[in-house]
């Protein structure tokens, strides 16, 4: 006498879709897989949190851009700052009488004048740029 | 209340400190004299053995009395302009007084370069100091001279 597996030729362990459907259904877990719950946690922590750290992130590259624009504000002052420089002629950190009289011999020996010593902007170097560097050495 | 009314207290207290300070830095407790004082200080720079083509000096009075009301120039012929100075200098108790000389004719030795003229108006003794600032030679060389001056 022989059994009837259902199987045609008794060596496919295949199960039947519709069989292996309803196995399924009766045997799926009652509760959420661990994993889901974890991502379902992950998800709602950046939700909530997601804005705050964006904002300490905003307020980090903030502090950090502090020192830079600092550095930057003194190169520009340092490069461009009225007067202080451009009268120093001589780049003894002071505009004083060495710079007029530096001025002075260089027109009175006609030799090299260099473009930056126009201080007064009129095309030329001349006895009013030296005027300029004195009025400057001489204030209070 | 009993911080309010410390509060009252302190703010009194530096009042008081304030008008005292003011009393004693700006001279207000000094007589005012019946003539004012005229007088000069000659201004003297020694660049010993170098010859003196530009300087630069600062005088002031400490004690805030003696008030600047002109600036005559040196007894030598390269410095007999007078320096040039800022006109605020004028009733002021500080001046910065500046001169150069492109000649090749530089006084050496110890010169008068500028006489300046003062005027007091309270009592007291003015205190005046001189600091040489910077001094060349016709080259344009730093010099280590020395200033003083003398009423």
């Amino acid at each position: 006498m022989t059994m009837d597996n259902g199987h045609e030729n008794g060596d496919d362990p295949a199960v039947p879709e519709d069989l292996a459907r309803d196995l399924g259904f009766l045997v799926r877990p009652a509760y959420t897989p661990r994993a889901a719950i974890d991502d379902d946690i992950l998800a709602g922590a950046r939700r909530r949190l997601g804005p705050i750290a964006a904002g300490r992130r905003r307020r980090r590259s903030i502090v950090r851009l502090v020192p830079l624009a600092a550095a930057a504000v003194l190169l520009i002052w340092l490069v461009v700052r009225p007067g202080a420089v451009r009268e120093d002629l001589d780049g003894n950190g002071r505009v004083d009488v060495l710079d007029a009289f530096l001025l002075a011999r260089a027109l009175r020996d006609g030799g090299n004048l260099e473009k930056a010593w126009d201080l007064d902007h009129d095309g030329r170097v001349d006895r009013h740029d030296v005027d300029l560097v004195l009025e400057r050495a001489r204030r209070l | 209340m009993k911080r309010r009314n410390r509060a009252l207290e302190l703010a009194g207290l530096a009042l008081v400190v304030a008008m005292c300070l003011s009393y004693v830095l700006f001279g207000g407790g000094r007589a005012v004299l019946a003539q004012p004082a005229f007088y000069a200080i000659d201004v003297f720079i020694d660049s010993d053995d170098a010859p003196l083509a530009a300087w630069q000096i600062e005088v002031s009075d400490r004690a805030g009395l003696a008030l600047l009301t002109g600036v005559e120039g040196g007894e030598h012929g390269a410095f007999a302009e007078p320096a040039h100075y800022d006109p605020r200098a004028l009733k002021n108790h500080r001046v910065v007084l500046l001169a150069y000389h492109l000649g090749e004719d530089c006084p050496v030795g110890r010169t008068r370069v500028a006489t300046l003229h003062f005027v007091q108006e309270r009592a007291g003794k003015p205190s005046f100091k001189a600091r040489l600032v910077t001094a060349a030679g016709p080259d344009g060389r730093v010099l280590a001279a020395r200033v003083e001056i003398q009423p």
